[in-house]
Order: structure tokens, then C-alpha cells, then sequence
């Protein structure tokens, strides 16, 4: 008697369907959200910056032929006075581009940044070049550009390489960086 | 006398019957259908995020923040090989150690392609954005320059003078 009684009792009990309503509502609403958030995680994007770098062009005399005759003319040019910098594992070094080519075996015109434990010194570095920028400009009047040719040894990791260009586009006299192969 | 009654015919009553009576679940699957169907037209259907799939792991530094670019490409160390895949699913692979640019071939033609038809749609437009005359490299934290140089020379060879590598600025909340 005492069990029908108990077996009654849950049966009465689980046969009032009062909160299923609001139960399935709920569920459905958690369902909804998750997806929601799973989807989002699918296609919405953080936010992404970028580091710019350029490849210079060499320029060609096209005529435009229509009403405007438009014509483009360079906004800098490469010179063997341009600064460059090569980047090893033990230095930044440093000087014009005709230092490390035409005048390769001189040593007067190419200066040295050791890094410092492995790190380098690319905030000493941006502040020496503007110092020589401008000893150049009034000393040899060699005008400034500001324009940067940047030769990375082939061992360098890329992010270092990236933060160099990031450091100096951030200036306001060495602020296009062009990323080179190598010199000849 | 009672009728006779087939075995079908009592089925068929009590699938009336069952067919008739209320149900209490009745709204919800359509709804729960409904609900599924407006979000993957909302997210999914739209548009995923052309970094799907891309093995890239990019550096987290502060730069300037930059559309995503017409012309995009991941580039990744996977194994002894150089992966690049760009943002239409192509992917191009050569080896860490190459010495000519014959196997950058494919990748300098897809470049090539992909500017003609930015220059195609700025020209018919009569117009261009500044996101249409970069080229924009997500590129490997794990890389080094040496793997890099072959990507410039095929920008090079693909008329490309303007390019940048983008990384991801950390920002409070994206959600």
C-alpha cells in the first residue's frame, strides 16, 4: 500500500507539466545563445593592423591621353646618399647606400650598434641616424630624405624585422622603409 | 450486426485521432528551425573570415589599423616547405631552401590576377580605395627574412610597389 501510495505520488508529480513551458523556453534561448557566440567566433575578425613597407618603381613617361593629362611625378627618389641599415644577429650597421657598395671597402662612412645581450638597440639606433641626418644635411649639405633601405641578414626572425620597420615608420624622417634582398 | 473492420482501417482511426489531438510541443521545432536559419544566414551564410582555416600565427603589436586588404595571403613554415594560401583557398608551397624562382611561378601568376582584376574594377568604377593598392602578408611569427625574400621578388614581379604585414592589435573586447 505504502509503495502504490509513493508510486502515485511520482507519478502526480512528474505529470505536472507547469514548468515545461518555461523550461523549453529556456533551453531554447541557451541554445540560441551558444550558437550565437559559436557563429561569431566563426566569422567575426579581431582587429588587425599593418606594418606598410614599400618597393620602389622606376618611373616610365606615359602620356595621358584624356582631358586631365594626368601626370605622376615621384614623390622621392633613391640615391647613393639614401641612409641604409643591415640588420645581423650581432649588429645594426649603418651609413648610405653607396657605403655598402660602390665604397664597400671603406670604413669611415658604415657605423656600428652592437645589440646588448641579444636585444637590439633599435630606439639608440633611430636617435644616432637622426643625429647623423642632420650633421649630414648641415656639414655636407646632403639633403634629407626620408626615405630607408632595410637589408636583414636572412637568419633574422621576421618579427624583429617587422618591428624595426614599425620603429622608424613612427618617425617622421625615416618613415618609408623599403625592405631589400640584398646588395650587389 | 457490427461491422467488420480491417487491421488498416483501426490504423487509420487512431492516426486520425492522434493527428487531432493538441500537442504540447507544437510551436518550438519550427521555432528552434527558425532560429537556426536566421543565424547562419546572419553569420555563416554572409561571409566566414577569410583567416579560417590559415595555420598563421601573427605577431600581437600596435600598428596602424588597416581594413583587410584586397590582396591577401598567408605565409607559414609547415615542415621543410614555405605554404602560402590566400584568401580564395589557393595554395602555393615551394621549398625553405629555394635557390631560383621557377616554383614561385603559380604564386606570381595568381598575383598578377588578382591586381588585373583590382585595376579591372577601380577602372570601371572610377574609383579606388587605399585598401585596393596594398597587398597585405599575414606572416608566421615562426618565420625568418630568408623565407620572406622569394614573396617580395614575386610582388616585385606581380607590379606590386606597395605592401604591408599585418598584425593583430589587442583590443578590449571583440564580441
Amino acid at each position: 500500500m505504502m509503495y502504490q501510495s509513493k508510486i502515485l505520488k511520482t507519478k502526480k508529480r512528474l505529470s505536472d507539466d507547469s514548468q515545461a513551458i518555461s523550461v523549453v523556453i529556456l533551453a531554447v534561448a541557451s541554445l540560441l545563445t551558444i550558437l550565437g557566440y559559436g557563429f561569431r567566433a566563426v566569422t567575426v575578425e579581431s582587429s588587425y593592423g599593418i606594418i606598410p613597407a614599400e618597393i620602389p618603381v622606376i618611373q616610365s613617361d606615359i602620356k595621358d591621353p584624356s582631358f586631365h593629362k594626368f601626370v605622376e611625378t615621384p614623390s622621392a627618389t633613391l640615391s647613393k646618399f639614401t641612409p641604409a641599415i643591415l640588420l645581423t644577429t650581432e649588429a645594426f650597421y649603418f651609413g648610405d647606400i653607396a657605403a655598402f657598395t660602390t665604397k664597400f671597402g671603406e670604413s669611415k662612412d658604415k657605423y656600428l650598434l652592437r645589440h646588448v645581450d641579444g636585444e637590439p638597440q633599435l630606439f639608440n639606433l633611430i636617435e644616432i641616424m637622426q643625429k647623423w641626418l642632420e650633421a649630414r644635411a648641415k656639414d655636407e649639405n646632403i639633403p634629407k630624405q626620408n626615405l630607408l633601405v632595410f637589408v636583414p641578414s636572412g637568419d633574422i626572425p621576421l618579427p624583429i624585422v617587422m618591428q624595426v620597420i614599425a620603429g622608424f615608420h613612427k618617425t617622421s624622417s625615416l618613415n618609408r622603409v623599403i625592405l631589400a634582398g640584398g646588395f650587389l | 450486426m457490427p461491422r467488420q473492420t480491417t487491421d488498416w482501417q483501426d490504423y487509420y482511426r487512431e492516426t486520425i485521432n492522434r493527428l487531432r489531438s493538441p500537442l504540447p510541443w507544437y510551436p518550438f521545432p519550427a521555432l528552434i528551425s527558425f532560429g537556426l536559419a536566421i543565424l547562419l544566414l546572419a553569420h555563416v551564410a554572409v561571409s566566414t573570415s577569410r583567416r579560417m582555416g590559415h595555420p598563421t600565427s601573427l605577431l600581437n603589436f600596435p600598428s596602424t589599423h588597416h581594413q583587410a586588404g584586397a590582396i591577401w595571403f598567408s605565409v607559414t613554415p609547415i615542415n621543410d616547405e614555405v605554404v602560402v594560401a590566400t584568401a580564395n583557398r589557393q595554395v602555393f608551397r615551394w621549398p625553405q631552401n629555394i635557390r631560383n624562382i621557377e616554383p614561385l611561378g603559380p604564386f606570381i601568376a595568381w598575383l598578377k590576377e588578382a591586381t588585373y582584376q583590382e585595376i579591372e574594377a577601380a577602372a570601371l568604377l572610377n574609383r579606388i580605395e587605399k585598401k585596393q593598392t596594398i597587398a597585405v602578408i599575414a606572416a608566421d611569427q615562426t618565420l625568418k627574412y630568408s623565407h620572406l625574400r622569394p614573396v617580395l621578388y614575386a610582388l616585385a614581379q606581380a607590379n606590386v610597389s606597395k605592401y604591408g604585414f599585418e598584425t593583430i592589435v589587442a583590443n578590449k573586447s571583440n564580441f
